[in-house]
């Protein structure tokens, strides 16, 4: 990742394991606010709560 | 003599991981290749013998890093307190591998059986990589591994997927457990550390460097088996 995000993205990014994030989409995540982040977050953890699996995981144990 | 640019104090683990963030992909798509794999009761075991090839290194990776911090100058900043938190390591890791082989055996494979495989190039890279930094230029290139490796710890609903989709018994997911109740405590000592450590900026790059090679090596290795 080239690009420099604020830190409530990248840890918005962090904290739903999303790794992949086409550039268009990151352009526009560089603009949100932090309370629009965390708006999306919300709507992630809700999607969570309901069961709907995620299409990525990524693990690691040491 | 010019002093090595700070980096800014209390900031380096947003950083690194903010770097380590953007390397991550192929991890990701290999542990999602690996868990959505038709054949994934007859590639966990081989996955678990890859894992324990890897951790076996982690205690003698610490232990090899402790004893390369303890030996910089004295005038190096990074010298106590870098040793003080790889002492804190070596114990956090401690017969982690010996459970591996027990899960193992609760799947049919033999502790023999396991230690008498040979491991792939990929691991070899993914641990020699560090014995490499390690010894050749210096021993905070190491955290970049450890950051990798207990940034991404299995979650409860991951493994009860893993176990339900297998097959397998609750025993053969003890290490994992394990590693998702520990691990993010593991994680933000981690962290803290990185926040407390005196870092130049090119220390704090050469971590998120080992990081990175940490995520794509990783990747590489669960690809072989998937």
């Amino acid at each position: 990742m080239d690009r420099d995000l604020p830190d409530y993205v990248a840890a918005y990014l962090l904290e739903r394991a999303i790794a992949r994030v086409p550039e268009e989409v990151l352009e526009v995540l560089a603009t949100l606010s932090p309370e629009q982040i965390e708006g999306l977050a919300k709507v992630g953890r809700a999607f969570d709560e309901a069961g709907e699996e995620r299409h990525f995981v990524t693990f690691s144990i040491h | 003599m010019t002093e090595a640019p700070v980096a800014e104090p209390g900031a380096s683990s947003a950083r690194i991981r903010q770097e380590l963030a953007g390397a991550i992909g192929p991890l990701t798509a290999a542990c999602t290749a690996l868990v959505e794999h038709p054949r994934l009761r007859e590639l966990w075991p081989e996955y678990l013998v890859l894992q324990h090839q890897i951790i076996r290194a982690t205690v003698p990776l610490t232990e090899t890093a402790l004893d390369r911090t303890r030996a910089l100058p004295g005038s190096d900043p990074l010298r106590a307190p870098l040793a003080a938190y790889l002492e804190e390591h070596v114990d956090e890791e401690l017969n982690h591998d010996d459970g591996l082989l027990d899960d193992l055996e609760s799947l049919g494979l033999p502790r023999a059986e396991v230690l008498a495989r040979m491991p792939s190039p990929r691991v070899a890279a993914l641990v020699g990589a560090q014995y490499y930094w390690i010894h050749h230029h210096h021993p905070v290139a190491f955290l970049g591994y450890i950051a990798l490796m207990e940034g991404y710890p299995p979650t409860a609903e991951l493994i009860e997927a893993l176990a339900e989709r297998t097959g397998y018994p609750p025993e053969a997911f003890r290490t994992f457990d394990q590693h998702a109740e520990l691990d993010p405590g593991h994680k933000d000592h981690l962290d803290r550390t990185l926040d407390a450590l005196p870092l130049t900026e090119e220390q704090e790059a050469m971590i998120a460097t080992s990081a990175s090679t940490t995520a794509v090596l990783a990747a590489q290795a669960i690809s072989e088996i998937v």
